[in-house]
């Protein structure tokens, strides 16, 4: 299984998650706040969570990459889906994104998540979310249907 | 070696308690016991490991895909479809793993031997609306910044080491710096 999640978190947001996959690993990696690894025997999932710089809040993501068909893969792979599921059913998705430098370059991003805590937060104007720091390219809510 | 000390700060430091535990393998670990599990180790640094901590890093991918189930007509084994696992291509990408980890950075994405996934990249306005790079990582001051590798055309070129990628790999770096976003480009060939 190759698979990965682009997401903008909340502190909350990362909470829970960072919850949900503790429950079943056996140990977590964190050498810093930019990573989450969640390790399951030889296998792991990663969790990278949004960074916040000022009102810029940048994408993160949770990520597996499994290569066989062992234990550690299958309990990695059940984790993953299990988090993926809570995903679907508490974010939204609703964005658009565009590059700042081009115009009419605005498109909807249906691989993006919102989560849930960062949303009350972008609908006050509280954050922008950003792909990276220094990048140009944006997100936004869609105006209709932004639940 | 367990150290629980190891966050302080995000989520985690919330949930670090003292003391000390060995998560058995398959076994149920509860929410408060986070600070238990966490292991501030080395990661993926091969230094004095002979590589990845993983053991089996080098793997073929092969598990129980439908095509290693298969034979020829002569009865030989199939060969992997796509992208191979041991390539110079994945080599290349290893040795710039390797290189930027040692220095300090931190690898986040890309790396077959490091079982994490590509980056996914926007480039609205480019060739294509998406890319992946071949590895990421992030500085000491928290800047992202990518590599792709790939083939290179015989004359010189602007890249780095005077080096001219390929179209497609151009047109790759052109959508991602079009985003902003560093990029550097490395020729395996």
């Amino acid at each position: 299984m190759k698979k990965e999640i682009r997401l903008f978190l909340g502190e909350d947001d990362e909470s829970v998650l960072v919850e949900m996959l503790s429950e079943e690993c056996d140990r977590i990696d964190r050498q810093s706040n930019i990573e989450w690894k969640f390790i399951f025997g030889t296998q792991h999932i990663q969790l990278l969570p949004s960074q916040r710089s000022g009102k810029i809040v940048t994408v993160g993501r949770i990520a597996i990459w499994t290569q066989d068909s062992s234990d550690d893969s299958r309990r990695a792979e059940s984790s993953f889906k299990k988090a993926k599921k809570h995903i679907e059913l508490e974010y939204c998705r609703n964005l658009l994104v565009r590059n700042l430098k081009i115009a009419d370059s605005r498109g909807t991003s249906k691989n993006v998540w919102l989560g849930k805590n960062l949303k009350n937060d972008l609908t006050i104007g509280g954050v922008e979310l950003r792909q990276s720091k220094n990048g140009s390219i944006v997100f936004e809510l869609a105006t209709s249907n932004a639940g | 070696m367990v150290t629980p000390d190891g966050v302080t700060n995000g989520p985690g430091a919330a949930l670090a308690v003292a003391g000390t535990a060995t998560a058995a393998h398959g076994s149920y670990v509860g929410v408060n016991a986070i600070g238990d599990i966490l292991e501030n180790s080395q990661g993926f640094s091969s230094k004095g490991s002979g590589g990845s901590p993983e053991g089996s890093a080098k793997s073929t991918g092969a598990g129980s895909q439908r095509w290693s189930q298969k034979t020829t007509k002569d009865g030989a084994p199939h060969k992997k479809p796509g992208p191979k696992p041991d390539g110079p291509h994945n080599d290349k990408i290893e040795e710039i793993i390797q290189r930027e980890t040692d220095a300090g950075n931190t690898h986040v994405g890309g790396g077959v031997y490091r079982k994490t996934p590509e980056v996914t990249i926007e480039t609205r306005g480019g060739v294509k609306d998406t890319r992946r790079t071949d590895a990421t990582f992030v500085d000491r001051n928290g800047n992202t910044y990518h590599y792709n590798v790939g083939q290179s055309n015989k004359r010189p070129g602007a890249e780095k080491g005077g080096v001219d990628p390929i179209k497609r790999e151009r047109d790759a770096l052109d959508d991602i710096r079009g985003a902003d976003e560093n990029i550097e480009f490395e020729a395996y060939d």
